[in-house]
C-alpha cells in the first residue's frame, strides 16, 4: 500500500473521532446522563448498546466519551512529548554539564514510583480529567527522554550533521531543520503510544482505585464494565467490546499516520543530497 | 419439548448433587478477600478478619442466625443484674485452648482486661466500661461495669475474643504475638503472608468437631476471579459478597445457592452541618426532597436492599420510628428553597444564597466503590433539577477520611460539603447517639458535626438516664423524631449480603440476619 | 567510571531522601490501621500515645534520623499493617516478583523483538502493515481486561491453568514437581504481562532494524556481495538491539511495581500488591522500604545498562563524558 494512502486512511480516521467528539450532543440519542433505561439492559431498538448498572445508554455514554478519552490521550501525550523531547534532544546535543544534569534529573523520575506520586499528585489537584492527563503526562517522559537523547547523540556525530555543521550553520537550525525531522519518525511512534496510554491508563488508573471513573470516557466505561463482571453476565459484547474497539480505532489511526511518515532513509538521502 | 427436556435433566442433576452433598467433608476451598495477618485478636485489620477469627477464637455470647444474642461459652441461666451494670455467668464445661490447657475464668478476666492497654480500639472501649471483675470459681464470674449498659451483652459479652492469660501475660505489645492461640472451633494451622491460610477442625471441641475436617483459604483480592472460582467450583464459598449483576449468573449454577441476609452497614451521604448555605436546616431539609432516595436504591440494589428513612437507623428495628420514609418531591424541595431565600439562581440555573454565593458543592466519594461512586452521581443529577450544582470528587480512601474525618476525631473539625460515607454496623442502639450528639465526647462519629439542642437534650436527660428497654427505646424514638425533623444527613440504606456457596460440595452453608456465611453456625451440627 | 558511580550515587541518595517524604507527603496517617476501625472512640490523647510509640509525632528531622539509622543498620522494622519484619515481607515478595518479572522481559524482549525485526524486513517490501496492525489492536486492550479476560477464559471456563496462587497451596510439592506447578502457576500471569509489554520491544526493534538498514554499511555490505541472511543476523541485529537493550533497562523499574495489576488478578504475592496495600493502609515503613527496593533495583539496572552500553557502542562514552 502507498505511503500517502495509509497515511489518508489514519488522517479520516482521526477526523471521523474528532468530529464525533465535537458534535456529540447532536449525534447521541440520550443524554450520557440520563436514566434512560433498565440497570443492565441488554440491546434493543431503543439502546443499541444496552444500558449500563445505573441504566445509562452505552451508546452515548460512548459518543460523549470520545471527548473526554481523546483530551486525556493527547493532552497527557503532548505534555509527556513535550518534556521528553526537550529534555532528550537539548539532553544529546549539547552533551556535557547540561546532559549530565538533565541525565540525573531523568534517571531520578525513571526512579520514582508511580503509584504514590499519582495519590499526591492529585490531592493537589482538581480531579478533573485535564489535571488528570497533565499528572499522567509529567510522569511518562522519561522514556522518550532517554531514547531521544540516544537518538540525538548518534545524529550528531553523523557525517552529515557534521558537514552541516562544518557549513556554519547555527545550532538551533540543525536542531530543528534537520535533527528534529530525523527524529521525527521515532517521535511519531512515541506519540502513538502515548496517547493510547493515556486513554488506557485513565481505566487502569480506576481500576486501582486512583482515576475519575464520574466522568464519561471509554476507559471509565470499561471500569465499570469489568466492576460489574460483564465478563461473567456475558454484557461484555456490548459494554466492552465498543469501547475497546473505540481505543482500537484512536490507536489504528495514529499508528497508521505515523507509519506513513517514517522512512529514515529517504530523510537522509534528502539530507545528504543538500 | 425441548424446554420440558432440559428442565428434568436439570432437576435431576440439582437432585442427584443434593444427594451425592455429604453432611461433612474433608476439605473446603474458601476465598478470603484480604490479607488479614496472623488472625490474631489483635493482627487482623478489617471485618474480614472478623469472620475468619471468629472460627479460631471463642466469644462468651454470640449472635444468633436471627441475630439475637445468645449464650456460646457459658451455661444459659446467666444474669444480668444492678440496671445493667452486673453480668453474672458460669462456663460450660470442657474448654480448652488449642494447646490442650484448659480454659478457665482466669482467662476469661484476663481477656477483658489486658486489651484495655492495647491498641485495638474496639476492644479498648470494651474494657474501659468494666469496673470490676470478680472470679467466684473456675467456671463462675461476675464483670462488674462502671455505668449501665444496656448493650454489654452485644457490643461487649459476644464481640470480646477469649485469648490464654498464660500466652500473652508477660507480652508488652500484643501484636507481637504471632501465634494464633484460641479455644474456637478451628485452628489455625499455616498461614503464609499474602497466600492463604489453612484451618483444621479441633476434634474435641466442647460443642462437637466441625462437619468440614480442613479449610483451605486463598487470600484473593480481586472480586471477578473470586466469583470466577466460585463458578468453576474451585471455590466452595468467599467471605465477599457477590454483585446483584451476577445473582442470575450464580443461579443458573445448580450447585450454587445464593444466600441473602440483611445488612446493617448504612450508606450515608453526609453533609457539612457547619458551612453555609448547609448549616440552614431548611436547606438540608429541602435536600431529603429534592434526592430519590427510593429510586437511587432500587437502581443500584434492586430489590436486595432495605432503604434508609429520616430515622437513620434500619426501619425494623425494634426501637425504630415508623412513617420516616424520604419522600422525592422536587417541587416541594424548590418551594422550600425558594420560600428560605435561595429563591435567585445564577446564569447556569443554579442557585444563589442570600449573600450571592452560588449554591455548587463538591462531594467526595472513596474511588474502588462503584456503588458509592455511581450513587453520588446520581445524586449529583438529581439535585441539578433543584438548582444545586454538585461535582463528584472520588478520591482514594484515606484521603476522604483526612477530609471528613481529621485524625478520626470529630472535635478536629472538618473539610469538606459532601461526602458519600458509611459506618461498619447500626445495630447498636449507641449508634445514633454516636451519629448526632454535639458532646463530641460521646458524638464519636458525628463527622457531619451536627448540632441540635433537643436531640442534645434528649440523649442527656432520657438516653442516658434509660433504666429499663422501655425507656431507652422511647429515647430512641424520640431522637429520631427529632431527625427526621431536622436531617443532618441522608441515610440511603443498607444492603443485603449476597454470598454464592457452593451447596454441591457442602450443604451445611447457613446464614441469617446480618450474618455472613462464614460463621460457626455453617459447620457445627 | 568513577564519574558513573558518582552520578548513580547521587540519584541512589535523592532516592533514598525522597523514599522518607513520599508516606509523609500521603493525605491520611496510619492511626487507623495502627489501632483498628474504631480509632474514633480513642481520646485525643490515646491517639497520641499510639503515634508516639512509633515516633510519629516527633519532628521531621528527628523521624528522618531514625529513617536513615535504621536503614543503615539494616534493622527494618516491623510493618505496621502486616505486623510481621518488613525484612521478611520483602524477601518473599520480591522473590516471586523477579520471577514474574524475570520470566516476562524474556519473553517480551525476544518476541518482541523478532516480531520488530520481522516487521522492518518485511517493510522494504511493503508487508508489514498487517503485523503492525495486529501489535497495535492487540496494545489497545487495557491490561488488567487481558488479564482478567486470561482468568475467565483459560482459568474459569476451560480450567486448564490454576486462577490464584503462586503454587498449589493445599499440596506439598518438592523438587521438580514443585518446579512445574510453579510453572504451571506462572503461565497466565505471564502471558498477560507479555502481551502488554510487547508493543515497546516490538516497535522499538523495528524502528532501529528499519534505521540500520538504510546505514550505509549495511548498504556496502549488500553491494559487496554478503549473502542476505548473513547480513540481517549478523550486522543487523547486533546494530539493532543497542535500543532494545536500553528499553529493557528502562523497564526494570516499570515491570517490578507495575505489575500490581496481573498480581491482583491472579491473587500473586508479589511486590506490587505489597506496595498497593501499603499505600493504602499508610504503612509507612513498608511504603518506604518497598519503594526503595524497586527504585534500587531501577538505579542499579541503569547503572549497568550505563556500563553495558558503553562496551557495546563506544561512541556513547563521548557523549557521556
Amino acid at each position: 500500500m502507498n505511503n500517502r494512502v495509509v497515511g489518508g486512511i489514519g488522517l479520516a480516521l482521526l477526523a471521523v473521532l474528532m468530529l464525533t467528539a465535537v458534535f456529540a450532543p447532536q449525534i447521541a440519542p440520550y443524554s450520557p446522563y440520563a436514566q434512560t433505561g433498565a440497570p443492565f439492559e441488554a440491546p434493543s431498538r431503543a439502546h443499541l448498546l444496552g444500558a449500563n448498572d445505573v441504566g445509562q445508554d452505552i451508546l452515548s455514554e460512548l459518543i460523549y466519551g470520545t471527548r473526554n478519552s481523546l483530551l486525556v490521550g493527547f493532552t497527557s501525550a503532548a505534555v509527556a512529548m513535550t518534556i521528553g523531547v526537550l529534555v532528550g534532544v537539548l539532553s544529546g546535543w549539547y552533551g556535557g554539564r547540561v546532559d549530565r544534569l538533565l541525565s540525573k534529573v531523568t534517571s531520578f523520575f525513571m526512579t520514582v514510583p508511580f503509584l504514590p506520586s499519582v495519590i499526591i499528585l492529585s490531592t493537589f489537584s482538581d480531579s478533573s480529567v485535564l489535571s488528570m492527563s497533565i499528572i499522567l503526562g509529567a510522569l511518562s517522559w522519561t522514556g522518550v527522554a532517554r531514547v531521544l537523547r540516544s537518538a540525538t547523540m548518534q545524529i550528531r556525530s553523523s557525517a552529515y550533521v557534521r558537514i552541516i555543521k562544518g557549513m556554519g550553520a547555527s545550532d538551533g537550525y540543525i536542531l530543528t531543520h534537520h535533527v528534529l525531522r530525523e527524529l521525527l519518525p521515532l517521535i511519531a511512534y512515541r506519540v502513538v503510544t502515548r496517547v493510547k496510554s493515556g486513554i488506557l491508563s485513565e481505566s487502569t488508573m480506576s481500576f486501582l482505585g486512583l482515576g475519575n471513573p464520574v466522568a464519561k470516557s471509554w476507559g471509565s466505561i470499561i471500569y465499570y464494565a469489568q466492576a460489574k463482571n460483564a465478563l461473567l453476565t456475558g454484557a461484555w459484547v456490548w459494554w466492552i467490546v465498543p469501547p475497546g474497539l473505540c481505543i482500537c480505532l484512536v490507536s489504528l489511526s495514529l499508528m497508521l499516520i505515523g507509519y506513513s511518515i517514517e522512512s529514515p532513509s529517504d530523510r537522509r538521502r534528502e539530507a545528504e543530497k543538500a | 419439548m425441548k424446554k420440558i427436556l432440559s428442565l428434568l435433566v436439570a432437576l435431576m442433576l440439582a437432585l442427584s448433587a443434593a444427594c451425592l452433598a455429604e453432611s461433612s467433608v474433608d476439605a473446603l476451598t474458601i476465598a478470603v478477600t484480604k490479607d488479614e495477618n496472623s488472625l490474631t485478636p489483635f493482627t487482623y485489620v478489617s471485618s474480614t478478619g472478623t469472620v475468619v477469627n471468629r472460627l479460631i477464637y471463642d466469644t462468651l455470647f454470640i449472635a444468633d442466625l436471627d441475630n439475637n444474642i445468645v449464650p456460646w461459652m457459658v451455661e444459659d441461666d446467666y444474669e444480668v443484674a444492678d440496671g445493667y451494670t452486673r453480668y453474672t455467668f458460669t462456663l460450660l464445661e470442657g474448654q480448652k485452648f488449642h494447646d490442650g490447657t484448659p480454659l478457665t475464668t482466669a482467662d476469661v478476666a484476663f481477656s477483658f482486661t489486658y486489651p484495655g492497654a492495647q491498641n485495638v480500639s474496639s476492644q479498648r472501649k470494651i474494657c474501659a466500661k468494666i469496673e470490676r471483675i470478680d472470679i467466684a470459681d473456675d467456671r463462675t464470674m461476675t464483670i462488674n461495669l462502671s455505668a449501665p449498659d444496656i448493650n454489654f451483652l452485644r457490643d461487649g459479652l459476644a464481640t470480646m475474643r477469649i485469648i490464654s492469660k498464660a500466652q500473652y501475660e508477660s507480652v508488652e505489645d500484643a501484636t507481637t504475638v504471632h501465634e494464633t492461640l484460641g479455644s474456637g472451633m478451628y485452628r489455625l494451622k499455616e498461614y503464609k503472608v499474602g497466600q492463604y491460610y489453612i484451618l483444621e477442625a479441633v476434634e474435641d471441641y466442647f460443642k462437637g468437631a466441625p462437619r468440614v475436617k480442613t479449610l483451605n483459604m486463598p487470600i484473593m483480592e480481586d472480586a471477578t476471579a473470586v466469583q470466577t472460582g466460585l463458578l468453576s467450583g474451585e471455590l466452595a464459598a468467599a467471605t465477599s459478597s457477590i454483585g446483584v449483576e451476577m445473582l442470575d449468573v450464580f443461579r443458573s449454577n445448580p450447585d450454587i445457592e445464593v444466600f441473602a441476609s440483611a445488612g446493617y452497614a448504612p450508606m450515608i451521604m453526609n453533609i457539612n452541618n457547619g458551612v453555609a448555605p448547609l448549616n440552614d436546616p431548611a436547606f438540608r431539609t429541602a435536600l431529603t426532597y429534592a434526592v430519590d432516595v427510593n429510586g437511587i436504591m432500587n437502581t443500584l440494589y434492586g430489590e436486595y436492599a432495605t432503604v434508609g428513612t429520616k430515622g437513620t437507623i434500619r426501619p425494623d428495628l425494634p426501637y425504630s420510628v415508623a412513617g420516616l420514609e424520604y419522600v422525592y418531591d422536587v417541587d416541594r424541595a424548590n418551594s422550600i428553597l425558594d420560600e428560605a431565600g435561595y429563591g435567585q439562581r445564577n446564569a447556569d440555573g443554579v442557585r444563589l444564597t442570600p449573600e450571592g454565593e452560588p449554591c455548587s458543592f463538591e462531594i467526595l466519594v472513596y474511588s474502588g466503590s462503584t456503588i458509592r461512586i455511581r450513587a453520588a452521581e446520581l445524586t449529583a443529577h438529581q439535585l441539578e433539577l433543584a438548582g444545586i450544582a454538585l461535582t463528584v470528587k472520588v478520591m482514594e480512601m484515606d484521603t476522604v477520611d483526612a477530609y471528613v474525618w481529621p485524625d478520626f476525631e470529630v472535635s478536629k473539625g472538618r473539610d469538606y460539603d459532601f461526602a458519600m460515607w458509611g459506618w461498619g454496623s447500626s445495630i447498636s442502639p449507641e449508634f445514633l447517639v454516636n451519629l448526632y450528639s454535639s458532646d463530641f465526647s460521646v458524638g464519636t462519629f458525628n463527622v457531619c458535626g451536627y448540632v441540635n439542642a433537643d436531640v442534645d437534650a434528649v440523649i442527656a436527660e432520657q438516653y442516658a438516664a434509660a433504666a429499663t428497654d422501655g425507656e431507652l427505646n422511647a429515647a430512641l424514638m424520640e431522637i429520631q423524631n427529632r431527625i427526621a425533623e431536622d436531617p443532618g444527613l441522608i441515610c440511603f440504606g443498607y444492603a443485603d449480603s449476597l454470598q454464592a456457596c457452593n451447596v454441591g460440595q457442602y450443604a451445611g452453608f447457613k446464614s441469617g440476619k446480618g450474618t455472613n456465611v462464614i460463621n460457626v453456625y455453617s459447620f457445627l451440627d | 567510571m568513577r564519574k558513573r558511580i558518582l552520578h548513580y550515587g547521587i540519584i541512589l541518595a535523592v532516592v533514598i531522601v525522597v523514599n522518607f517524604f513520599i508516606p509523609r507527603l500521603l493525605p491520611g496517617s496510619p492511626l487507623k490501621t495502627l489501632v483498628g476501625e474504631e480509632a474514633g472512640s480513642m481520646t485525643a490523647e490515646q491517639k497520641m500515645g499510639v503515634l508516639e510509640t512509633y515516633h510519629l509525632t516527633e519532628p521531621m528531622i528527628v523521624q528522618f534520623a531514625y529513617y536513615l539509622r535504621d536503614l543503615f543498620t539494616g534493622n527494618w522494622g516491623v510493618s505496621f499493617s502486616k505486623r510481621l519484619p518488613i525484612a521478611q515481607l520483602l524477601t518473599s515478595a520480591a522473590g516471586w516478583t523477579l520471577l514474574l518479572s524475570g520470566v516476562t522481559m524474556l519473553f517480551s524482549v525476544v518476541i518482541g523483538s523478532l516480531l520488530g525485526a520481522l516487521s522492518a524486513v518485511r517493510r522494504r517490501k511493503g508487508r508489514d502493515l498487517g503485523l503492525v496492525l495486529s501489535a497495535t489492536v492487540l496494545d489497545s486492550i487495557p491490561s488488567f481486561w487481558i488479564a482478567i479476560l486470561l482468568l475467565c477464559v483459560f482459568g474459569g471456563k476451560l480450567g486448564w491453568f490454576p486462577t490464584y496462587g503462586a503454587v498449589s497451596m493445599w499440596k506439598n510439592y518438592t523438587g521438580l514437581r514443585w518446579l512445574a506447578d510453579v510453572l504451571w502457576h506462572m503461565a497466565l500471569p505471564v502471558l498477560a504481562l507479555v502481551i502488554t509489554s510487547l508493543m515497546p520491544y516490538f516497535s522499538t526493534a523495528r524502528f532501529s532494524v528499519l534505521k540500520t538498514l538504510a546505514q550505509d554499511y549495511v548498504r556496502m555490505a549488500r553491494f559487496r556481495g554478503v549473502p542476505e541472511r548473513k547480513i540481517s543476523v549478523g550486522y543487523i541485529m547486533r546494530n539493532a538491539m543497542v535500543p532494545v537493550f536500553t528499553l529493557l533497562m528502562m523497564d526494570v523499574g516499570y515491570l517490578l511495581s507495575g505489575s500490581v495489576l496481573v498480581e491482583t488478578v491472579f491473587s500473586y504475592p508479589g511486590l506490587g500488591v505489597l506496595m498497593r496495600d501499603a499505600v493504602s493502609a499508610r504503612d509507612y515503613p513498608l511504603i518506604q522500604y518497598t519503594f526503595l527496593i524497586s527504585s534500587a533495583l531501577t538505579v542499579a539496572a541503569l547503572f549497568a545498562a550505563d556500563v553495558l552500553y558503553a562496551k557495546i557502542d563506544p561512541m556513547m562514552e563521548d557523549g557521556h563524558e
